[in-house]
C-alpha cells in the first residue's frame, strides 16, 4: 500500500501531465464534439422539416453563400438527388451519437492505473481500445450515412476498437494516456506497437524502475523521455512524433535522464542528450542484473557520437558529415567521462562506433578500389 | 561567421528631432533584385502589422524571370504594403514610401509611376563608391534621372551597417530595413521578434538569431538617423484575425470543406496552393499528388470524384488549357470536380508572375461542345477560403465542373480577415453508396432540374459503363438521333435550376445613377474604393461586384435599367474607342462586358488595363471620371 505522501506526489504528477497534454486532450475531445454534432446535423438534414432542410443546406454552402444562394431552394434542389435515411441507418447514427456523446470531455479519462503486478502493455492497449469506441463510432456513422452499414460486417465498430485498427488519421489524433504504474511493473518495451501516429503515453513510475527502461523504444522517428521533472513533458505535448515519457516520482540516482528528440539531428546521437547517465555502482545497487548494465550500455551506445575521421594510409576513411556539430561530439564524450563505466571516452582508432559507418568501412575496404582514398595517396 | 548582435536598448539617444505625422492609410515598397529577400521583409512587416490591428494589403512585384540580371529596373523584385487604420482591401495608388536596394530598382518603380510625387525614399548608397566604374556610372545616371522628381531620397548605408552583424549583408539586409521600418511606423518589436522566429522556425536557430540582430540594428540605425515616422491608429477587431494570403486561403478552404485529394502540377502563380497544402492536408486526411502533367493531375481529380471523394484540382490559365479535355469528360460524365484557376497574364507563358483576369471567358465557355458548368470568383482573401465549401458542395449537389477563379493579386497579396467559425457542417458528406434502387439509371434525369443520383462504382445495381459518347439515362452510347439532345438539355437544365437559387446581387450605392461600374474578382476593393471617392465629388456612381459568372445571377437587367451607363473594370485586354481600325462593330471588349452584352442585350461599356498590376482606386475614378455621361453631378 503506498504512503500517502506518495499518492500525493503522483496525484500531483498526474495533474501536472494533465497540464502539459491539455492542448492534446482538448484537440481530440474537440473533434469527437464536432463528430457528435455532425450526426445530429445529419439526422436533421436527411429526416427532418423542409425549412430545417433549407438552414443546413446554408450550413453546407458555408459563409460565401449567405446573400448569393437562398438555401431553401437549393435544399429542394438536393431532394432529388439524395434520398432520406432509412430506419436502420437512423439507428446506428442514434447509437453512434450516445457512444460520442459519452466522450464528452472529461480528463480523468486520459488516466490509467495499471494494477500492482498487472501488465503495462495491456493496461494501455485496453484504454486504447476504449477510446477507438470514438473512432468505430465516427466510422460507423460514415457507413450509415453512405447507406453501406452492415450490422455482421461493421457492428463491432459500435465498441471498443483495438489501436490496431485504427486508421492514419485517428492514429495522428490519438488521445494521450497518462498511465500510473509500479516502478519494477514498468517494463514498457512491450508498447512500441502503440507508439505511432502522433501518440503519446506518460508513464508515471511509482518507485525505482530499471535504469533506463525506455532505451529500447529509441527509434529515429520516435520522441523517448525520461525525467523526474514534469515541467520537461512540455517538449513530449509538442512533438509531432510519436512519444512516450516515463515521470519518475522521486529523483533517484540509478536511473537515467535523457531525450531522443527526432527532430534534433540526424544520426541517433545527434537526436539524444542524455542528461544524466547512471554510474556502474548506480545501475547495479549491490547486485549487478545484466538487463539493467544492459540498458544502461545500450543506452550509451545510442549516446556516443563518432570520432573525427582521421586517415590512416593504406585504408578508408569513415567521413563524418560536416553537419555534426563539434559540441555533440564533445558532449557525447561527456556522456562516457560521467559514465564512468568503463567505455572508453574516445577511441585511439579511426573506426567508427556507428555500426553502419563499420560496415560501410569495412566494405570498402573490401572492394578493389584503386584510387587516392584507396591507395593512401593524399587528397585533393 | 561572427555574429555581434547590438542591442537596442544600448543606442545612442538620437539628438534630432523628429516629426510623428499621424495618418489613416499610408503604403510603403521595398524593392530590391531577386532573391535579396524585399518580399520576405514586406510579409513580415505585413503580418505584424496585422497581428497590430491595422488594415493591411499587400502586393508582391514579382519580375517576369526567376532570376533576371541584377541591378536592372526589370528586375525590381520586392513588395508593397498599404497600412490602415481601418480594413484595407487594395493596394492603392502610388507608394509613399520606398526602400531601395539599388537604384536600378528604384528607377524601375519609377518608370512604372509607383511613387507618389513626394514619395520618400531609403536607398542603399554603396553603389555610389562601388570598385566597378560601370556600377558608378549607373548610379550617377540614375539620381541624375531621379533628381527631376520631387521625391526625397535619403541614403543609406544598408550592407556597411549590416557588417556589424553578419559577414555577408546581402543575405541580411532585408532585416535590417525590417527594423528601419518598424522604427518608422512604430512597430511592436516584440511582435516581430515573434514573427521572424516563426518565418525562420524551419532554419537553423542562428537564422533567427541573426535576423533579430539586424532588425535590432536596422531599428537602431533609423532611430539616430531619420527625422520622420508614422502612426497608423490601429482598431483593434473583437473579433479574432487570422492573416494570410490567398492561396493559402484556398488551401486551408480546401481542407474546412472536406475536400481529399488535390491533384496539381506546379504553375505559378498556383503553385503555393499546394505547397500549404502538402504542410497541412495529410494531417487532415486529404492527399496531395503532383501529377506528371497539367492534363493527368485533371485525370487524377476526375477518377477520385468518380471513385466518391471530391477532388480538386489547382492550375493557371495555360494549365486550364490542358485541363480542358478531361474537364469536358467530368462534365458529360457528371462528375463533380472543382478546378481553381489562379489567374496570371496571357496567353500562352505570358506574364506568369502578373496578375490579369482574361481567362474568364476561357473558364465559361473553353470546352469545346456545349459543356455547362459553374463558374464563380472570389473577390477578397476571406472569400478564396469560403469558396471552397460553396464550390464543393454545388459540384456535388449538381454533378457537375465548378471553377473557382482566383488571380495573382489574391494569391500574393496579404490581409487579415476574422477567423472563420469553422462548422462540421461544412465538411464533405459521405457519398450515398446504398443499394442502388431497382430500375433507377445512372442518369436518371429530373425532368424539372436536370439533376440524377451519383452512382460510385462498387454500388450494388449500380454497374454501368462511363462513357465521354453521348449517352442516355443508362449510360448507353447513343444511337437514337434524340438522346443527345435530351442529355444536353438536361445538363444545361440543371445549372439553369442552380441559377433559380441564386439571389440578385447588391449594388454598393444607389440603385439609380448616371454610371454602375460592374466588377468581378480582386478588383473589388479598388473599384470600391474608386466609387467612394467619386461619390464623394458628387458624382451619381454605383458598382456591382460580381461572383457568379456562369451562371450569371438573376436581375442584371433590372438592375442595368437604373443607370445610364453601365461599365465592366477588369483586368483584361479592350480595344480603345478611336484606335486605329476600331469600330463599334469589330471592337474587343472586356471579358465580363462581352459576357454581360450577350447575356443582358444591354450596351455594358468596359475600361480594362493589362498593365501586370493590380487596378489602382486613382486609375479607376479617372476612367469613371471620363466616362460618365456628361451633367452627371449631382
Amino acid at each position: 500500500m503506498p504512503s500517502e505522501a506518495v499518492m500525493d506526489r503522483t496525484t500531483d504528477l498526474t495533474g501536472r501531465a494533465l497540464d502539459s497534454l491539455k492542448g492534446r486532450i482538448d484537440a481530440f475531445h474537440a473533434a469527437v464534439a464536432a463528430a457528435e454534432r455532425e450526426v445530429a446535423a445529419e439526422v436533421l438534414r436527411r429526416t427532418g422539416e423542409e425549412d430545417v432542410k433549407g438552414e443546413q443546406a446554408l450550413i453546407e454552402l458555408g459563409p460565401f453563400a449567405v446573400g448569393r444562394i437562398d438555401p431553401d431552394r437549393f435544399a429542394q434542389l438536393l431532394g432529388v438527388a439524395e434520398a432520406p435515411l432509412t430506419s436502420e441507418a437512423v439507428d446506428v447514427l442514434s447509437r453512434a451519437n450516445s457512444i460520442l456523446t459519452g466522450f464528452r470531455a472529461e480528463p480523468e479519462r486520459h488516466v490509467v492505473d495499471v494494477e500492482p503486478g498487472g501488465d503495462l502493455r495491456d493496461a494501455v492497449k485496453a484504454a486504447l481500445a476504449d477510446f477507438g469506441r470514438a473512432y468505430g463510432a465516427a466510422r460507423a456513422v460514415e457507413l450509415a450515412r453512405a447507406g453501406t452499414f452492415d450490422e455482421v460486417a461493421h457492428g463491432h465498430l459500435l465498441g471498443p476498437l483495438p489501436f490496431r485498427l485504427w486508421h492514419r488519421a485517428e492514429r495522428q489524433l490519438a488521445p494521450p494516456l497518462i498511465v500510473r504504474v509500479r516502478g519494477e511493473d514498468c517494463l514498457p518495451v512491450g508498447l512500441g506497437e502503440f507508439l505511432d501516429g502522433n501518440l503519446v503515453l506518460v508513464l508515471i513510475a511509482g518507485g525505482p524502475t530499471t535504469p533506463a527502461p525506455l532505451s529500447r523504444l529509441i527509434t529515429p522517428g520516435t520522441f523517448v523521455m525520461q525525467t523526474a521533472d514534469p515541467e520537461s513533458l512540455s517538449r513530449l505535448a509538442e512533438t509531432e512524433h510519436p512519444g512516450v515519457a516515463i515521470l519518475f516520482d522521486e529523483d533517484r540516482p540509478g536511473q537515467a535522464h535523457f531525450v531522443h528528440d527526432p527532430d534534433a539531428g540526424e544520426a541517433t546521437w545527434g537526436r539524444l542528450t542524455v542528461d544524466r547517465m547512471p554510474s556502474e555502482a548506480e545501475v547495479g545497487r549491490g547486485r549487478r542484473v545484466p538487463m539493467w548494465v544492459e540498458e544502461v550500455e545500450h543506452l550509451r551506445a545510442l549516446a556516443e557520437a563518432p570520432p573525427a575521421p582521421v586517415s590512416t594510409p593504406g585504408t578508408p576513411s569513415v567521413a563524418v558529415p560536416d553537419a555534426v556539430p563539434q559540441e555533440r561530439r564533445a558532449a557525447a564524450t561527456k556522456v562516457g567521462a560521467a559514465g564512468g563505466s568503463g567505455v572508453a571516452e574516445t577511441s585511439p582508432e579511426p573506426t567508427s562506433v556507428d555500426p553502419v559507418d563499420r560496415l560501410a568501412a569495412w566494405l570498402l575496404s573490401q572492394a578493389d578500389l584503386d584510387g587516392p582514398a584507396a591507395s593512401g595517396a593524399p587528397e585533393e | 561567421m561572427a555574429v555581434k548582435l547590438p542591442t537596442v536598448g544600448d543606442a545612442t539617444p538620437t539628438q534630432h528631432e523628429i516629426h510623428t505625422h499621424a495618418v489613416a492609410d499610408k503604403s510603403v515598397e521595398i524593392v530590391s533584385d531577386s532573391g535579396e529577400g524585399a518580399q520576405k521583409c514586406g510579409q513580415i512587416f505585413g503580418t505584424v502589422s496585422a497581428k497590430m490591428g491595422n488594415g493591411v494589403w499587400t502586393v508582391e512585384i514579382i519580375p517576369a524571370e526567376v532570376e533576371p540580371p541584377p541591378r536592372s529596373p526589370a528586375g525590381a523584385s520586392g513588395i508593397r504594403i498599404r497600412l490602415g487604420s481601418d480594413l484595407v482591401t487594395n493596394w492603392g495608388d502610388e507608394t509613399n514610401l520606398v526602400v531601395a536596394f539599388n537604384e536600378q530598382a528604384l528607377l524601375g518603380r519609377h518608370r512604372l509611376n509607383a511613387l507618389a510625387d513626394d514619395a520618400t525614399i531609403l536607398l542603399e548608397n554603396m553603389w555610389a563608391t562601388h570598385p566597378d566604374d560601370a556600377v558608378r556610372a549607373q548610379w550617377e545616371a540614375g539620381m541624375e534621372e531621379l533628381a527631376g522628381s520631387g521625391y526625397r531620397i535619403i541614403e543609406v548605408p544598408m550592407e556597411e551597417e549590416c557588417l556589424a552583424v553578419v559577414d555577408n549583408p546581402r543575405r541580411g539586409k532585408n532585416m535590417f530595413v525590417l527594423g528601419m521600418l518598424s522604427w518608422i511606423y512604430h512597430r511592436d518589436l516584440d511582435l516581430t521578434r515573434e514573427q521572424i522566429a516563426e518565418t525562420f522556425r524551419k532554419k537553423a536557430p542562428e537564422v533567427t538569431e541573426r535576423s533579430h540582430g539586424l532588425l535590432d540594428l536596422g531599428y537602431t540605425w533609423a532611430s539616430q538617423n531619420l527625422d520622420f515616422r508614422y502612426e497608423i491608429p490601429a482598431a483593434q477587431s473583437d473579433r479574432p484575425m487570422v492573416v494570410m494570403n490567398g492561396n493559402e486561403a484556398i488551401a486551408f478552404g480546401a481542407v474546412a470543406a472536406g475536400l481529399e485529394l488535390a491533384a496539381m502540377y506546379p504553375i505559378t502563380p498556383a503553385t503555393s496552393v499546394s505547397h500549404m497544402l502538402g504542410d497541412v492536408f495529410e494531417t487532415f486526411g486529404g492527399v496531395v499528388h503532383q501529377a506528371e502533367d497539367e492534363i493527368a493531375a485533371a485525370g487524377v481529380a476526375v477518377g477520385a470524384s468518380y471513385a466518391g471523394k471530391c477532388a480538386f484540382t489547382i492550375t493557371s490559365g495555360p494549365g486550364l488549357a490542358l485541363k480542358t479535355e478531361f474537364l469536358g469528360l467530368a462534365i458529360m460524365t457528371e462528375i463533380p470536380l472543382v478546378v481553381v484557376d489562379v489567374q496570371r497574364g496571357g496567353p500562352s507563358t505570358g506574364l506568369p508572375t502578373k496578375v490579369e483576369q482574361s481567362d474568364l471567358l476561357a473558364a465559361v465557355f473553353g470546352q469545346p461542345g456545349d459543356a455547362p458548368h459553374v463558374v464563380v470568383a472570389p473577390a477578397t482573401i476571406e472569400e478564396c477560403f469560403h469558396v471552397m465549401t460553396s464550390a464543393r458542395r454545388i459540384a456535388e449537389a449538381l454533378r457537375t465542373v465548378v471553377i473557382v477563379l482566383s488571380d495573382a493579386n489574391l494569391a500574393t497579396g496579404v490581409a487579415p480577415y476574422p477567423r472563420p467559425l469553422m462548422s462540421e457542417g461544412w465538411q464533405s458528406i459521405p457519398a450515398d453508396q446504398r443499394p442502388i434502387p431497382e430500375g433507377l439509371k445512372p442518369y436518371d434525369w429530373d425532368p424539372a432540374t436536370g439533376i440524377s443520383r451519383r452512382f460510385i462504382p462498387g454500388q450494388v445495381g449500380g454497374e454501368h459503363t462511363v462513357t465521354g459518347l453521348a449517352h442516355d439515362e443508362g449510360s448507353k452510347v447513343a444511337y437514337d438521333s434524340a438522346v443527345n439532345e435530351r442529355a444536353s438539355t438536361m445538363r444545361s437544365r440543371k445549372i439553369a435550376a442552380f441559377q433559380s437559387t441564386l439571389r440578385p446581387p447588391v449594388v454598393n450605392g444607389d440603385t439609380t445613377g448616371d454610371l454602375l461600374v460592374v466588377g468581378w474578382g480582386s478588383t473589388k476593393g479598388a473599384i470600391e474604393e474608386a466609387i467612394d471617392r467619386a461619390r464623394g465629388e458628387g458624382l451619381r456612381v454605383s458598382s456591382l461586384h460580381l461572383t457568379f459568372l456562369s451562371p450569371l445571377p438573376p436581375g442584371l437587367k433590372e438592375i442595368f435599367s437604373g443607370f445610364t451607363k453601365v461599365m465592366t473594370v477588369e483586368i483584361n485586354y479592350s480595344d480603345k474607342p478611336g484606335d486605329p481600325f476600331i469600330t463599334e462593330q469589330n471592337r474587343r471588349r472586356g471579358q465580363l462586358s462581352w459576357l454581360l452584352r450577350s447575356s443582358t442585350l444591354v450596351d455594358v461599356d468596359c475600361w480594362t488595363r493589362v498593365l501586370g498590376e493590380p487596378l489602382r482606386p486613382g486609375r479607376i475614378l479617372a476612367a469613371i471620371r471620363e466616362s460618365i455621361p456628361r451633367g452627371g453631378r449631382a
